[in-house]
């Protein structure tokens, strides 16, 4: 489900590192179980002192993978901030809620999510780019009505370069906010199609069509910077090959 | 089969046909999910032998998505919660336990 990025302690962390045994793997489950069962009985203790401690100790072993969520959903670092804010405020709010059906990471997760589209909704909206000239056309037969170009083999090693990660990453803040949402949400924090459309309040079909419409329209965005121009004029080449 | 905006079916019109380029790009999304049923995917796998334009398509749109999640997964990595930021959020706290 969610698949949360950064270095919290968390058993929804990315998929870097080496596998470890499956005994581990389910201690250490259970020690975070437990980390946070405690933690979580603290903040819903009425003890002041100790629920001071706790919020504490919550901010500071999430604060950065929540961070991370915002930042992505969000292109400035200063609304980021609030929507940090806020949600922590609202975390702390109805802890109470918490029955600990889910993982602790993950109901804060959706918080942020939450806080972070409110934010965008209220914003006024930039003149967003509309998706239709982002979308391949076709002739009437179905065919494309330009050809595809081949890109280059070597794109991901080429995001070294600070300039083409500045570049992707303008590329996908100059998607449509519905569509970046959706691009976000499934690629990158891989929430599944139905969690997606819970917390985007659309259809699951809805999603997978904005999802592939945004996956499209952000290749057409990336197109003109790495197409392979020695392929593209090669009619030997077989095409699509690499990475 | 909801990738597609016109719910085409990735279908050729008549046996032994294939499908168009655009019944194969309005599916990729479920062809790269491995979301397709063995079936469709045959017709899509069909149309990619022969059309090396799609082919490219196909590439290109795998790409983005790697490009797209590399960048938005190492700038996550490398996000730092900044002492300040912690002290508002700290702060922020106390009228509401005042409540």
């Amino acid at each position: 489900m969610v698949r949360a990025a950064g270095s919290a302690p968390s058993a929804a962390s990315g998929p870097a590192g080496p596998a470890a045994p499956a005994s581990e793997d389910s201690a250490r489950e259970a020690q975070l179980r437990a980390e946070e069962a405690e933690l979580v009985a603290a903040l819903q203790s009425r003890d002041v002192k100790k629920d001071a401690q706790a919020y504490e100790r919550l901010v500071r072993t999430y604060g950065q993978p929540l961070l991370a969520v915002a930042r992505q959903l969000l292109s400035c670092d200063a609304d980021a901030h609030d929507v940090l804010q806020e949600a922590f405020l609202s975390i702390f709010l109805h802890i109470g809620s918490f029955a600990g059906d889910a993982r602790l990471l993950t109901w804060m997760h959706r918080i942020v999510v939450n806080a972070a589209l409110m934010r965008l909704r209220t914003q006024r909206r930039k003149a967003e780019q509309p998706i239709d000239e982002l979308l391949p056309s076709y002739l009437e037969d179905g065919h494309q009505v330009h050809d595809t170009l081949p890109w280059r083999a070597t794109v991901s090693s080429e995001l070294e370069d600070l300039q083409t990660r500045a570049l992707v990453r303008g590329a996908i803040d100059r998607l449509p906010l519905s569509y970046r949402t959706v691009l976000v949400l499934r690629d990158i924090q891989e929430l599944d199609t139905e969690e997606t459309a819970k917390i985007m309040g659309l259809t699951q079909g809805a999603v997978k069509v904005r999802l592939h419409r945004a996956r499209q329209a952000l290749r057409t965005l990336l197109e003109p910077h790495f197409i392979d121009l020695e392929l593209a004029h090669d009619p030997k080449v077989v095409l699509g090959k690499g990475d | 089969m909801t990738n597609s905006p016109d719910n085409n079916d990735p279908t050729p019109s008549e046996p032994g046909e294939f499908i168009t380029c655009r019944q194969l790009i309005d599916f990729l999304g479920d062809y790269v999910e491995g979301e397709l049923p063995p079936p469709d995917r045959h017709e899509l796998d069909r149309h990619l032998a022969v059309c090396p334009s799609c082919v490219a398509y196909l590439d290109s749109y795998v790409k983005t998505q790697k490009l797209g999640r590399a960048v938005l997964r190492d700038e996550a990595g490398a996000t730092q919660v900044p002492e300040d930021l912690v002290r508002r959020i700290l702060l922020a706290r106390r009228p509401a336990v005042a409540r």
